[in-house]
């Protein structure tokens, strides 16, 4: 038979699917990969445009603050150009501006007028003697230097309390003031200054401005002129004052509602003038803007972040994607794994069955009778080792071939019995056959053949064994035949002593006495006792040899039994013992070998005679029930001791109380008469108690509506 | 006197034999398988008491099948007398005309079935 290996698959399929699961895993991830960047930079690019322009929103901002405050500073250059300039005008102008309605509080104003050194008292009594504002009681130019020309703050409106000390300020002597004013000078324009630190000038103060500058010529036509020539009309300058939070702390409203918590930082240079942040949130966008206010450049670094449930959809989006891909991706590897798992359970559970399988294969191979499987058409599939031993093939001439190979002819009644058995009946089939080696010699062998059912209890294999018996049987016969030669050799002698026997006591000798009358009686009872014994031994010879062949044929049981029980009584000779018939008047005829039926009350009978007690009865009842005679024979007599029960049907059995009680006997009887019950289809069975007594019953079957 | 011939190889069995019937049948004893077929064959006795157990090559089968062959022999009587119990059939198959045990029979019985087979032939 060949055994399928690795029914489930083989060891490099699995690591194929571990390949492939792998991969797929891979493949997956890179997908989820890509679907997210693509999700995640469509989101961006959307909320990158919205940041954009509310960045550039805010800078405009800033620069609209410092434009108004120019323009401011055009009218005032106007006013002090064209008409009388003082003091009390500067403010009144200041008030009628709108400025401070719209720029509250953060925007300070300064005139400076150039002045020679010369003219440096005049100029200050001047303006004592003029200006109303208790300002300019004290007004004194600050600090004193020795340059040629100064430019003293003239007009200031503030509400600042450290720029308002600042009136009467000399800007010529800040190197900061000079740069700007040589910028502005130089182009006509408006330039803005570095940070001016106020506590340069006021001692202990912490604050800075820019100040954005213009120059102010005497005549309105001067600004038609080249720089140079344009220079002989300078008389000062207009100055805006703006701190750096209040010229970035406008903070653009987020009117889109896509961005909010914008923070920006203001770099002048290198350095931070001005830092906004509303919440301490992550702010994910960023963004750099570089502006140019009046000549200077500052870097604006913003960063924002959406809080809003549409932005937080759309931001969150990839991240979204990337988990349900993600959720998909570990679906799919357990599913795999689980896969997997199942299918190397499986492979274990079939390798684990294959080596039960081989080990059963070897089991098979290696047994001493021969053993082969066939299909249910007797078609050979398996053969183990041993059939080329028994039968002289080899395995390859006998797989495929039919097993009357070496199989004898059946006769046909052999024939229909065994498939009837096999295919009808569909149970095991037991018996002995005569097959033929390779070499031609003929053996004996004991076979046995079981039908294997499918589910549907059909036929898919017949599993044969086979054993070689033909030593045993030659064994057997020259036992049997020993026995058969011994006992005919034994039986002419006793026939001898029987005949003289006889002919002395017929007194063909001549007369005798009583005395040897008497002896040559016992002479010829122990004869015949010796007759009997052999005759057993041979008996159960030829039966062990299948040489006793039952011829039943339908018997009367009735005649039969009255027959043995006449014989019986006259076997009796001395001793006393009523025997006790009770049997039906219409008993069938019952099919049994009457010969061996004969025998077998006989040897109940009589051992129910030698092992009772003077004038005890015997009882013999028949009755029939369920298509079965049966037979029970009843003494109380010794009884079977109960520790020999089981041993009473064997061979040359003989019951230690029965010894006792009766030397004579072979200890054949009951094996005799279980046999050939049993060869007639029967049962014997008993029940005893030692010296309560025995009994016997026996069946035969009987066929029905045969009636005497 | 009718003539008996006895195929015994037992000579015990024989003197048994000729004591009981020497006095009263004309007897021939025959103690292997070929003289019994030669006396037949040449004395034609009026009855055969054959035992099957023979010392030699043939047996008491052989002398029957050899006996019931002959023209002059096939309505014979002939009585198997043997020990081998499994005969009995065989025997009767070949045209024994009895066969019994030696065992279970002594001479009285036999003399009383050779009376009554040759008063039948004489008929």
């Amino acid at each position: 038979m060949r055994i399928r290996l690795g029914r489930f698959g083989s060891d490099i399929k699995i690591t194929k699917s571990y390949l492939l699961a792998i991969f797929s895993v891979i493949i997956l991830f890179l997908g989820s990969v890509v679907v997210w960047n693509y999700v995640n930079d469509t989101a961006k690019s959307e909320r990158a445009e919205d940041f954009e322009s509310l960045t550039e929103d805010q800078i405009n901002s800033f620069k609209k603050i410092a434009d108004e405050a120019v323009n401011f500073l055009y009218d005032l250059r106007g006013g002090i150009t064209l008409g009388e300039m003082n003091g009390t005008k500067w403010r009144n102008f200041m008030f009628a501006s709108g400025l401070e309605q719209r720029y509250p509080g953060i925007m300070s104003f300064s005139y400076e007028e150039i002045i020679n050194k010369q003219d440096e008292t005049s100029f200050v009594d001047k303006l004592k003697k003029e200006e109303t504002a208790l300002a300019y009681s004290s007004y004194v130019i600050f600090p004193s230097s020795s340059n040629a020309q100064k430019y003293p703050i003239k007009y200031l409106y503030t509400y600042d309390q450290d720029l308002s000390l600042l009136l009467g300020y000399d800007v010529g002597t800040s190197e900061i003031q000079l740069a700007a004013i040589r910028e502005a000078v130089l182009n006509g324009t408006p330039y803005m200054t570095t940070l001016f630190s106020l506590g340069n000038v006021v001692q202990n103060s912490q604050k800075s401005d820019y100040v954005i500058t213009l120059p102010v010529y005497s005549n309105v036509l001067a600004l038609e002129l080249s720089p140079s020539e344009r220079q002989k009309f300078l008389v000062g300058f207009v100055n805006v004052w703006i701190k750096p939070e209040s010229l970035f702390g406008y903070v653009a409203k987020d009117n889109s509602g896509l961005v909010s918590n914008l923070a920006y930082s203001v770099k002048d240079g290198d350095k931070e003038v001005f830092s906004y942040q509303q919440d301490k949130v992550n702010l994910s966008l960023k963004t750099s803007k570089e502006i140019n206010i009046y000549g200077r450049d500052f870097t604006v670094d913003f960063s924002g972040v959406k809080t809003d449930v549409i932005s937080s959809l759309i931001d969150n989006l990839p991240t979204y994607a990337f988990i349900v891909l993600l959720l998909m991706n570990l679906l799919w590897d357990l599913t795999m794994l689980g896969m997997i798992v199942a299918r190397k359970r499986a492979q274990r559970a079939a390798d684990l069955a294959t080596k039960d399988l081989i080990k059963f294969k070897q089991a098979v191979d290696g047994v001493s009778d021969l053993v082969i499987i066939t299909d249910p058409d007797a078609k050979i599939l398996y053969a183990n080792n041993a059939s080329k031993k028994i039968t002289g093939y080899d395995k390859k001439e006998i797989i495929g071939k039919n097993p009357s190979l070496w199989g004898k002819r059946m006769d046909t009644d052999f024939y229909e019995h065994f498939w009837k058995t096999l295919k009808v009946d569909k149970k095991v089939f037991n018996g002995e056959v005569t097959n033929k080696r390779k070499n031609g010699e003929v053996y004996e062998a004991e076979l046995s053949v079981w039908p294997i059912l499918g589910e549907k209890k059909e036929l898919i294999y017949l599993v044969g064994i086979e054993r070689d018996i033909s030593k045993t049987k030659a064994v057997e016969r020259m036992k049997t035949e020993f026995i058969s030669l011994a006992s005919h050799q034994l039986r002419t002698p006793l026939s001898a002593v029987k005949w003289f026997g006889k002919m002395l006591a017929d007194g063909e000798a001549g007369p005798l006495s009583k005395t040897q009358a008497e002896y040559l009686n016992k002479i010829n009872e122990s004869n015949e006792r010796e007759i009997q014994l052999v005759n057993s031994l041979l008996n159960v010879s030829r039966i062990e040899s299948g040489k006793i062949k039952l011829s039943p044929k339908p018997t009367d049981i009735r005649s039969l039994v009255e027959a043995t029980v006449s014989d019986v009584r006259v076997g009796l000779n001395n001793k006393k013992r009523k025997i006790l018939v009770d049997m039906p008047k219409d008993i069938p005829l019952v099919e049994v070998d009457p010969d061996l039926m004969r025998h077998v009350y006989m040897n109940l009978l009589m051992n129910a005679v030698n092992y009772s007690d003077e004038n005890d009865s015997i009882k013999i009842d028949i009755s029939l029930k369920d298509g079965e005679m049966i037979t029970k024979i009843s003494d109380t007599g010794i009884g079977i001791p109960a520790a020999e029960k089981t041993r009473i049907f064997e061979k040359f059995f003989r019951g230690s109380n029965a010894l006792k009680k009766e030397t004579d006997g072979s200890g054949l009887g009951l094996y005799l008469t279980k046999t050939i019950i049993e060869s007639s289809g029967g049962k014997i069975w008993f029940e005893s108690k030692e010296n309560m007594g025995t009994t016997f019953w026996f069946t035969i079957p009987i066929e029905s509506g045969k009636m005497i | 006197m009718n003539k008996l011939l006895i195929v015994e190889d037992d000579v015990l069995l024989d003197e048994a034999y000729r004591r009981k019937f020497g006095s009263i049948y004309d007897v021939r004893i025959a103690v292997d398988g070929e003289g019994g077929i030669k006396t037949a064959i040449s004395w034609e006795p009026d009855l055969i008491l054959l035992d099957i157990y023979l010392p030699g090559r043939l047996n008491g089968l052989d002398v029957l099948q050899a006996i019931r062959k002959e023209r002059k022999l096939e309505k014979t009587p002939v009585l198997v007398i043997t020990n081998l119990p499994d005969a009995i059939e065989r025997v009767m198959a070949m045209g024994a005309t009895k066969c019994y045990m030696k065992t279970d029979v002594d001479l009285n019985g036999i003399e009383t079935d050779i009376d009554e087979l040759l008063a039948k032939q004489e008929k």
